[in-house]
């Protein structure tokens, strides 16, 4: 157990050593994953972080190397290793989407850039504490409270956090700090977690069946259901930068003089010029392809490649759709449309 | 001057901007032109708000 | 309200059945009850869907440009503020006059999703919408919520300049009255801005920018950017490019470089319908960035809001002997 006092202390203490993330509210009362440097940064009552923390791992902006051809000479420069990292504050279907994002990049290619703060992060994982309205994790069978793939997971009890060590990594940050864990009034905590769960799962306002919906919208790259929903399609990125699951980029050139950087930046499939190709061909020319193809990456391909759902159910792309197009509603049509 | 209004409006040196009519027989006044251009912008320093910050 | 979607829907069946036109944008039900989604009726059967009402604060005259180089007749729904963009875009010659069929409605006023959502019981279903007035009353089956229009509108309706359309071949309506606020005045912000010195006003839109996602949502809703190939979106190759300006890199000055960029672009052709600022992810106040061009363009060639009417230019696009310059 950790009361919140010894909580902020123990992000006061780890920002001495490390990057801590957590969720930041600017002057605007927008909530993303950010570096903080006092506990004093966090917003402790944040109930969605609108920017998932897979800015953390997968940077919008990133540098992946440095190069300097001055005197005709090429120098390259790697960008120096990730230091150690502790990501706090991630909710269970953000923890859910970071383990869809590790085959990814750990596949056949390995992502130095991404593994490497992979491995140097400690994710600190919490507990919901509500359900929004646009909150459907539960159909991917994700409980609010659930720790998986959190190192330490927290869950508020009262006035205090019930911590559960759940990999080696979480067990060493506990061990560093012992004096603010202590083991008196577990089993009052873990009666907490489970009433709170079962409190959380009577909330879920929308949810969505997904039997079926993978064999079915593998018969449906044809059909003109595809068209319908590409009408409203602004073509913005909205959806998949606001995803906690779609890691897409583009590799670009920053250079000036002899001196210059190569940059990796999110895309988005969205995007008209996403599979533009040199010879100005385009595969996926129009809209009705491209939100084909958003729709078949959450439904279908994820699953087929990494055996993982790619969607979580998070609700992100559903609250702040321009056009409220709804994934919720997609899935559900898939269902009904011949 | 709407650019250089909303230069100013977002925080820039509008003086960093200059737009000026030159017929293709003003050789002179070319040279004269991004002069006074060229000093103007020595004074204002570089421009810090525009550098690269990645 | 019932009424003006009846008469909508009517007019919709009529269109389509009689071949006037291939297809009619409107509205129909959103998937909670504080919005409302884009809907594309091509038979009239399918006009039944149509509806109307304070959560359709989508512009629909931007879905025009997505059939521009068609040959069908399409019908479109549009407020007064969206109206001004359809005037916009026949003089841009974004979209012929004779395939295109405007159906106007009557607005009273967007309400705020940042601010009713929070009022809706989760998961309650949308019966209806009642206008008492002073007060919009959503139905639902969870109970009747009440919306005082004097604080549920969207900031921008409270400065409404035509809250019947501009252009329309078709009135779904009787003319309501406008929400706008007495005395308001469209430049007070921007002046505020423009009081601080450089800078508290550098440092504010530093924060603002630096802000900002570069999801494009702002530019892709927005009837002003009518451009085929976006100056952003060049296919210039990463590496043919002598620097970043332009790319998917987001970092302060990029950013900055967007906005501005944007900015410049629209100054004649923002019918200041709101709709960057509204589909911004992170709250970006864009209108503070184009309310201050409209203000200058005003106040340097005495340009009114683009969109009022298809006779006036727009303040760039032509030269008067008048104009105050500095370049000579």
């Amino acid at each position: 157990m950790i009361t919140r006092d010894q909580l902020a202390t123990l992000l006061d203490r780890l920002v001495e050593k490390n990057k801590v993330i957590a969720p930041v509210s600017d002057n605007r009362g927008v909530v993303r994953y950010t570096a903080i440097r006092t506990a004093g940064d966090v917003a402790w009552e944040f109930d969605r972080a609108k920017v998932p923390p897979k800015s953390h791992f997968l940077p919008q902006t990133e540098e992946l190397y440095c190069y300097d051809t001055t005197g005709g000479e090429l120098r390259i420069e790697p960008v120096p290793a990730a230091g150690r990292a502790v990501v706090f504050g991630v909710h269970p279907c953000d923890l859910r989407a970071i383990a869809a994002l590790d085959p990814v990049f750990d596949g056949v290619f390995k992502d130095v850039y991404y593994l490497d703060k992979r491995e140097r992060t400690v994710v600190v994982g919490l507990a919901c504490k509500q359900v929004l309205p646009g909150c459907f994790c539960r159909s991917y069978g994700i409980e609010p409270t659930d720790g998986e793939g959190a190192d330490l997971m927290l869950t508020e009890v009262g006035d205090r956090y019930y911590a559960e060590i759940l990999t080696p990594k979480g067990e060493a940050l506990v061990r560093e700090f012992p004096e603010l864990f202590s083991d008196g009034g577990v089993e009052e905590g873990r009666r907490g977690k489970e009433a709170l769960s079962r409190e959380l799962a009577g909330q879920f306002q929308r949810e969505v069946d997904l039997t079926g919906v993978k064999e079915k919208v593998d018969t449906m790259f044809e059909h003109p259901y595809w068209q319908e929903v590409a009408r409203k399609c602004i073509g913005c990125g909205i959806c998949t930068y606001l995803c906690p699951t779609c890691h897409c980029f583009d590799i670009i050139e920053n250079h000036s003089g002899h001196r210059g950087s190569r940059l990796r930046c999110w895309d988005s499939c969205m995007f008209t010029d996403f599979t533009l190709h040199t010879s100005s061909h385009n595969p996926r020319s129009t809209k009705k392809e491209r939100v084909r193809n958003r729709f078949l990456h959450k439904l279908s391909y994820h699953n087929e490649r990494y055996g993982l759902a790619g969607c979580v159910g998070c609700g992100r792309c559903v609250a702040e759709c321009p056009v409220n197009i709804d994934i919720t509603k997609i899935i559900a049509d898939i269902k009904e449309v011949d | 001057m709407l650019f250089k209004q909303m230069m100013e409006y977002v925080g820039l040196e509008p003086d960093r901007l200059q737009i000026r009519w030159i017929s293709g027989s003003e050789g002179a006044k070319v040279g004269e032109v991004a002069r006074e251009m060229t000093e103007r912008i020595r004074a204002l320093g570089p421009n810090m708000k525009m550098r690269d910050v990645k | 309200m019932k009424a003006v979607i009846d008469n909508l829907r009517r007019e919709a069946v009529r269109l389509l059945a009689n071949d006037e036109v291939k297809m009619v944008i409107g509205y129909g039900e959103g998937t909670d009850a504080s919005r409302t989604t884009p809907y594309f009726a091509s038979t009239p059967e399918q006009s039944a869907a149509f509806t109307w009402g304070p959560l359709c604060a989508n512009n629909l005259a931007k879905h025009l440009l997505d059939y521009r180089y068609e040959d069908t007749r399409l019908a479109v729904v549009v407020k007064g503020c969206d109206s001004r963009g359809i005037n916009r875009l026949l003089q841009d010659l974004q979209f012929p006059r004779e395939r295109l069929v405007v159906l106007g409605v009557p607005c009273g006023g967007q309400l705020d999703r940042n601010l009713i959502a929070p009022e809706i019981p989760p998961g309650a279903r949308l019966q209806g919408i009642e206008d008492t007035g002073k007060v919009y009353v959503l139905v639902t089956d969870k109970g009747r919520l009440s919306f005082p229009k004097d604080r549920f509108l969207m900031p921008k309706c409270y400065l409404c300049e035509t809250n019947m359309p501009v252009v329309a071949d078709f009135m779904a309506g009787d003319p309501v009255p406008s929400p706008a606020r007495e005395g308001s005045d469209r430049t007070a912000e921007v002046n505020e801005i423009e009081a601080l010195d450089v800078a508290a006003r550098s440092s504010f839109w530093d924060n603002e920018f630096s802000r900002c996602l570069r999801c494009n949502a702002c530019r892709n809703v927005c009837p002003a950017c009518s451009c085929k190939e976006c100056v952003f979106e060049q296919a210039v190759p990463g590496w043919q490019q002598s620097g970043i300006i332009g790319s998917k890199a987001n970092s302060l000055p990029e950013n900055m470089v967007f906005h501005l960029v944007r900015m410049f672009h629209v100054i004649g052709r923002c019918v200041d319908c709101g709709e960057c600022e509204r589909v911004c992810p992170v709250d970006i106040p864009l209108r503070l960035l184009y309310r201050k061009t409209l203000k200058d363009a005003h106040i340097l060639y005495g340009a009114g809001t683009p969109g009022m009417s298809t006779e006036v230019q727009s303040p760039l696009s032509e030269f008067s002997p008048e104009d105050p310059e500095e370049f000579m």
